[in-house]
């Protein structure tokens, strides 16, 4: 696996975890930690569009 | 200690001894214990759980528990639709294709409306368009037992598919099929996952 695609299945599978999957309602860990996450999971999602589209040019 | 929840599972030998199994109703959490001033947000943390998550999909299908909800105390009760979807669904993964807009739309930027209305709707108008022969060609070759156009943002749009396990590497070769079909359209095909588009009520 090159290091490219290597990089591009972690992205997919962090996105995955961070943004699919049943949210249990109102039991959600409210903290500052899931402050972070939310960064985070913006910026995976739009590394990962901008490596996609990177990975075919 | 508390724990983070992995995901729903229908026995407790699916979730052991990949992690920890905590009974929910007559159904199974999988979770990872950690200290309690241990933050979310651990690249190692997510790393692991990462890991977890992908050992237990190789013992059986589960519902996927978006991350960062954690138990302290007793679980809360199991929705019964939990149980209907793990049965029906015990052979079944979700693939993805995530595809990239040829033409990205600018996101609309929240100052420059007046209504809130009219900015979900210019939200609505920015996402990703793609190609309605790549969409059609796509559904006609993964051939999915059911499957979900999703707008993921400005710049992408997602086909999450729920197929058989047996159909995995059959799905894959579709995707190579549609590369050579549309080699100018940029998309990529993951999984298997587990459930987590079609047990998640939102998506319905």
């Amino acid at each position: 696996m090159s290091d490219e695609t290597e990089e591009l299945s972690l992205l997919e599978t962090l996105d995955h975890l961070l943004d699919r999957g049943v949210v249990i309602a109102g039991e959600a860990t409210i903290s500052i930690g899931d402050v972070d996450l939310l960064y985070l999971g913006l910026n995976i999602v739009l590394a990962n569009v901008d490596a996609l589209t990177r990975n075919r040019r | 200690m508390k724990s983070v929840v992995v995901g729903v599972h229908l026995r407790a030998e699916d979730v052991e001894p990949v992690t920890k199994a905590i009974p929910v109703g007559d159904l199974w959490f999988s979770v990872v214990e950690v200290d309690d001033d241990r933050p979310l947000a651990d690249r190692d943390l997510l790393l692991q759980v990462a890991k977890i998550r992908a050992g237990l999909l190789e013992r059986a299908t589960f519902i996927a528990v978006r991350y960062g909800y954690t138990l302290s105390g007793a679980p809360a009760p199991s929705p019964a639709r939990w149980r209907e979807i793990l049965e029906t669904n015990r052979n079944n993964v979700e693939m993805t294709l995530k595809v990239a807009s040829a033409s990205p739309k600018p996101r609309p930027r929240r100052e420059d409306f007046t209504s809130g209305a009219a900015y979900l709707r210019a939200l609505h108008e920015s996402a990703a368009v793609v190609d309605d022969a790549f969409k059609q060609a796509a559904e006609t070759t993964i051939h999915p037992i059911e499957h979900r156009w999703i707008p993921r943002d400005n710049a992408s749009l997602e086909m999450a598919s729920l197929i058989p396990r047996s159909r995995v590497g059959e799905v894959r070769a579709a995707a190579e099929q549609l590369k050579r079909d549309f080699p100018r359209i940029p998309f990529l095909l993951s999984g298997p996952w587990p459930l987590e588009v079609f047990a998640d009520a939102d998506h319905e």
